[in-house]
């Protein structure tokens, strides 16, 4: 961390104090010196406080920081309980007793320099997603604020009029903040329920929408993206199937080679999940995920042995409107009586000729 | 009877009524507790605070020691979050308030806080106590237990589970969360006090509608409610129902339909409910992310036919719009006749407490 060193000196000759007291910065802590005295029954705070203040407005009315007092090599000194933030100015009184008060003004660290923050891509990466889409996934170059950021994101139709209330506001974000996810209100998705019967679905086959991202969604050090981000797609017919991997086709890799095993799904699936997904047991290998989510596909680190393999298969697997494995998102009851379903996983057989 | 069998049944007596009349922080160790984010805040018995942490997937119990009776004040904060990130040192857009709780014993203000906004942040607790004084709810040194909940793996930088609710009820700890990847979603019933190996029951929600289409669904708030004599919680799913369930079917690997008894709108997705009575009526305010608070008229609810048809106008248990309370975050139960309310913008943001409408 910089740490800008400062200094404020006041003569106090005015009050007959010969020397010189000031307030110092060092090293995080602030430090009164060219003074000693006992420590007064109101306690240390009641003569030196730190105090924070953003703007001249309202800069002195702030409570102080929370911290604690100590006699340092004979200087009183105030240890913040936080860091000093960047951005921020700080403002030191301390009131010698029978003295005019000292007061000093300091700044936070200087911002570190770092490339400024842009969206690098959205998920699901196909231009035509159902009108049932369940998630987006927009991933960050960089940190990200959380907090207040609803009202940089639009998504508005091809006639440029913004959705109602699109999405669940509810903040989603991986842990370091570099990934964000957008929840279509479900109520809009969900059959029968009254969002849905209302107003319909979010999306509309055969339409076409951008989702924008404002410059002024903020990075983790609350400065603007480097540009706004702007994503076309379409609306499809609606996914209401459960995801069937008998459907899924799978290459057919041969011993002694590192072909990769490649799943195409029969439909895209959704991109966090994927990550995930699937596993082959005792081969170690590369997964990565094809072009608009529709295929795994898995590099061996070694030649493919000959024989039978199996791909295990993560049952929380969800497709883009957020139907499982053997379940529908929605699942219609009257056609298809419930199953729960409680298994973690599945499998799929191959084997390597 | 033999004296020494007497004996056993005389110890054994005792210590029986020990372990009734043990206060709720029996069995909480002594020191630093970790806490990654402190999100979701609630009070159980004996001045217990629970924090729902999202990142360290866990729900941690302290003992406040702020168990001394206090009497209901009022309290207006104009600007509480400039005030809170002015004692962090830090500015107001740089953090963010998690959640507020009133400790029913005390009357002061519990608030979560993240001082930061991105994944480095710090997770800080706050009391403002009745005559208005902030201070930090100190965790490095504090009577404590822990309930860990099921977590994405260590390795997974991507996958999380976001804590949206946390209550207790009936010796039972109630947390509700959101996955950031998979839609479906448990609910989870941790007895308390925490005993070390048991992690509680995940509990899997479902939501009917149509009386045709089910989907597993997170709940994201929930309220707990007394019908009759039986204890439900009011729970409102994302997709914006209504519904209750009886506390009593919240048990390990259950799977959960709630009866819908009101449906909220689209867009129209809750943030808290306090259950209250006045007049001796009994009255549910609810603060919601966009469509302002509303006021549920609760009598008869227990006799109200569970809407299972779709509908196209206000059904169900009847509201009505507080038009005066806007841009409410977060709402929570004072005392019988105030509720504690957080509103406003970053930088702007005031918290006071209203009298029950």
């Amino acid at each position: 961390m910089i740490v800008r060193f400062a200094l404020a000196a006041l003569l106090l000759s005015q009050t007959g104090v010969a020397a010189s007291v000031s307030i110092q910065l060092d090293n995080g802590a602030f430090k009164v010196t060219g003074w000693t005295g006992p420590e007064p029954v109101g306690g240390w705070a009641s003569i030196f406080t730190v105090s924070t203040g953003f703007t001249v407005s309202t800069g002195r009315d702030l409570p102080p920081l929370f911290g604690v007092y100590s006699m340092e090599g004979g200087l009183l000194t105030f240890h913040p309980r936080y860091p000093l933030a960047s951005g921020v100015t700080y403002y030191a009184v301390f009131h010698p007793p029978g003295a005019a008060p000292v007061e000093a003004t300091f700044h936070g660290p200087e911002t570190v320099a770092a490339p400024e923050a842009r969206v690098m891509a959205m998920y699901p990466s196909s231009p035509v997603l159902p009108a049932n889409q369940l998630k987006l996934y927009i991933v960050f170059s960089a940190p990200m604020q959380g907090g207040d950021f609803w009202p940089s994101i639009h998504l508005i139709d091809q006639d440029g009029k913004p959705a109602y209330l699109p999405f669940v506001g509810q903040e989603l974000w991986n842990r370091d903040n570099t990934r964000l996810t957008l929840i279509f209100d479900p109520g809009r998705i969900k059959r029968g329920v009254k969002p849905n019967v209302d107003l319909g679905p979010v999306l509309v086959e055969g339409k076409r929408y951008t989702l924008i991202l404002d410059r002024e969604f903020k990075d983790a050090n609350g400065r603007l993206m480097a540009e706004p981000f702007r994503h076309e797609f379409a609306a499809g017919a609606d996914e209401r199937r459960a995801v069937d991997t008998a459907l899924w086709k799978l290459s057919q890799p041969r011993a002694g080679t590192r072909d990769p095993l490649v799943i195409r799904f029969d439909r895209p699936l959704d991109y966090a999940l994927l990550g995930d997904g699937f596993q082959i047991p005792a081969v170690s290998g590369i997964a990565t995920i094809g072009a608009g989510e529709t295929e795994w596909r898995f590099q061996p680190t070694q030649p493919w042995r000959a024989g039978e393999h199996q791909v295990v298969i993560d049952m929380a697997l969800e497709d883009l409107a957020g139907n499982r494995i053997g379940r529908a998102f929605d699942v219609d009851t009257m056609t298809n009586p419930t199953e729960r379903i409680t298994r973690q996983s599945t499998s799929l057989i191959f084997r390597i000729p | 009877m033999k004296p020494s069998r007497m004996l056993i049944l005389t110890l054994f007596v005792s210590v029986s009524a020990l372990v009734i009349a043990a206060p709720a922080t029996t069995g909480m160790t002594m020191g630093k507790v970790e806490v990654k984010s402190a999100g979701p805040l609630a009070f159980g018995p004996d001045g217990v605070l629970f924090i729902g942490d999202s990142l360290g997937a866990k729900v941690v119990a302290i003992d406040t020691g702020d168990t001394g009776h206090g009497a209901p004040a009022s309290i207006n904060v104009q600007g509480i979050d400039g005030k809170i990130a002015a004692a962090l040192g830090t500015a107001a857009d740089q953090i963010s308030i998690r959640d507020i709780v009133t400790n029913p014993i005390s009357k002061n203000v519990y608030i979560s806080v993240s001082r930061g906004k991105a994944g480095d942040a710090k997770a800080v607790i706050l009391k403002l106590d009745t005559a208005g004084k902030l201070s930090e709810v100190g965790l490095d040194n504090v009577k404590y237990s822990v309930a860990e909940l099921p977590n994405p793996p260590a390795q997974n930088n991507q996958k999380t589970n976001t804590i949206t609710q946390v209550r207790y009820v009936d010796g039972k700890v109630l947390v509700a969360g959101l996955s950031n990847e998979e839609f479906s979603s448990n609910m989870k019933v941790i007895p308390f006090p925490f005993a070390p190996a048991d992690r509680g029951a995940l509990i899997e929600m479902y939501h009917g509608s149509h009386a045709r289409y089910e989907t597993n669904s997170p709940i994201r708030t929930f309220v707990p409610y007394t019908i009759g004599k039986e204890q439900f919680i009011l729970a409102a799913y994302t997709c914006t129902p209504l519904v209750k369930i009886p506390v009593s079917e919240l048990k390990s690997g259950a799977k959960i339909q709630g009866t819908t008894i009101a449906e909220m709108g689209a867009g129209n997705q809750p943030l808290d409910m306090v259950a209250y009575k006045k007049n001796g009526h009994e009255y549910i305010l609810m603060a919601n992310s966009s469509h302002g608070v509303t006021k549920l008229d609760m009598a008869n609810v227990g006799a109200y036919k569970p809407i299972t048809t779709p509908i196209s106008d206000v059904a169900g248990v009847p509201f009505t719009t507080i038009s005066e309370l806007k841009n409410v975050k977060h709402l929570q139960a004072y005392d019988d006749q105030q509720a504690l309310v957080l509103s406003g913008n970053s930088g702007a943001m005031d918290l006071r407490t209203i009298a029950l409408p």
